[in-house]
């Protein structure tokens, strides 16, 4: 077999044992040795056949490539988890019932600190380039649920913390309910915090794309530096202050929006029954604020006429002309709310 | 051998090979003792777990117009050994009961 043949064929069989990312430094590894092999004297057919048989390569990768990170116990109960940044891309978090604290690490290792009560355990494990921070219920109490039919059992709940190395430039998917989600001091490329019954806090961040959903929850976003910014939720108020983002679409329902210090190109605000209020806000391409019985106050940087304006409330006053034609989009519409914005420079 | 075992001996001897000095992988199974029967194919599941666990650092230097992997030991890796011939002295002192046993 040529060198070429057996490189081929190895890469064949990991991309098929779902090992794809591995395949590539796999690869280079065995293309490295078969040259010093062949470089030392030997012919490329003697050097592969030392390798010996592909599916047993194969094997033993698949071995060392499951070996997961191993939790330390701390305190009864208290697990932490230690994981060297190495390749990590990507870091799963999926839970239920809990919150969750995101935020930097001291070292350039990801500690994972868990509970394991009597209802509910964690499997943490580490395979390819991915973290899973994975909650589950014990077998023994999934049993007695059923028997029983209920849903739950409220028991003491202890929130996870993941701490994230500095060095770490991968993606960050969380996802929780009835439990709070926070995520301070940390830079990714992606990050991604879903949870339901409870709030979001985002602080001192930066990343490409960011995106957080709850529902009966308020969103609160802080020093924020992110390409791109989604923020949703229903039932909660939306605070967002110093945030630098080309685009930011927030949205909720029954709940004011507080805004300070924006800057972006394009900021899509939405409400229903609430306030929208804003301070210091530099947009250069669209600006759009709707809310319905709730008024919209705030100013927004420049003058006036940088503004093409289209704006209307009913049974509430309304400070803004319609018409005018300046370069930056400004649609602004409410009911029963008044309307009262104006501008830095005027 | 006892695989488990194996592997330990293999990783401590990789690490100690490393510890005279960064080594890609053809020159480490040179220099491992032949008892390991050490081969390519064999190294490499042992270089990606020492180098996901942090013992080692790996960087790339070019050679010939291509690019050779060389591995460094780390401080975790130092203390890996340490903590190897920590454990083994106790399997000895076994080890040295054992064979008394099978002397008498």
């Amino acid at each position: 077999m040529t060198k070429k043949e057996f490189l081929c064929e190895l890469e064949s069989k990991l991309i098929k044992i779902g090992k794809s990312t591995e395949s590539k430094k796999t690869i280079e590894y065995f293309d490295e040795v078969i040259s010093d092999m062949i470089e030392s004297g030997m012919t490329e057919n003697d050097a592969v056949e030392k390798l010996g048989n592909i599916d047993s390569i194969i094997d033993s990768i698949r071995d060392e490539l499951t070996t997961d990170p191993i939790p330390v116990e701390k305190k009864k109960g208290e697990y932490v988890t230690d994981v060297v940044a190495g390749s990590v891309e990507n870091l799963i978090y999926d839970d239920k019932n809990n919150s969750v604290i995101i935020e930097s690490s001291p070292d350039d290792e990801f500690h994972i600190t868990t509970h394991e009560t009597e209802q509910k355990g964690y499997n943490i494990s580490q395979s390819g380039n991915d973290i899973k921070i994975i909650a589950f219920e014990k077998e023994g109490f999934k049993k007695i649920r059923s028997i029983f039919g209920f849903t739950s059992v409220n028991e003491k709940t202890y929130p996870v913390i993941i701490k994230i190395p500095r060095t770490f430039s991968g993606n960050i998917d969380s996802k929780t309910t009835n439990g709070s989600a926070q995520i301070k001091g940390v830079s990714a490329n992606n990050i991604t915090l879903k949870t339901r019954n409870g709030s979001v806090r985002i602080e001192s961040i930066a990343t490409k794309y960011i995106d957080a959903d709850t529902t009966n929850g308020s969103i609160t976003v802080n020093s924020v530096a992110s390409d791109h910014t989604e923020l949703h939720t229903t039932n909660g108020s939306i605070t967002l202050n110093s945030i630098a983002s080309p685009t930011i679409n927030a949205s909720t329902s029954n709940g004011t929006v507080h805004l300070s210090s924006i800057a972006g190109s394009s900021l899509n605000v939405s409400t229903s029954n609430g306030t929208v209020d804003f301070r210091s806000i530099s947009v250069s391409g669209t600006v759009i604020f709707h809310s319905s019985n709730g008024k919209i106050v705030g100013t927004l940087a420049g003058k006036m006429s940088d503004y093409a304006i289209t704006s209307n409330t009913s049974n509430a006053k309304n400070n803004l002309p319609n018409g005018t034609s300046g370069g930056i989009k400004l649609d602004v519409s409410t009911s029963n709310g008044r309307i009262d914005v104006h501008f830095s420079e005027e | 051998m006892d695989a488990q075992l194996k592997r330990g001996l293999f990783e401590a001897a990789v690490l100690r090979t490393l510890k005279k000095g960064d080594s890609y992988g053809y020159l480490i199974i040179k220099d491992l003792p032949p008892e390991l029967d050490a081969t390519e194919s064999t190294l490499y599941p042992i270089l990606k777990r020492l180098e996901s666990s942090g013992c080692v650092r790996v960087y790339s230097v070019e050679h010939n117009s291509r690019l050779r992997r060389y591995y460094s030991i780390t401080n975790i890796g130092e203390a890996k050994i340490k903590k190897f011939l920590e454990d083994f002295a106790l399997v000895m002192k076994v080890y040295n009961y054992i064979d008394a046993e099978e002397e008498q």
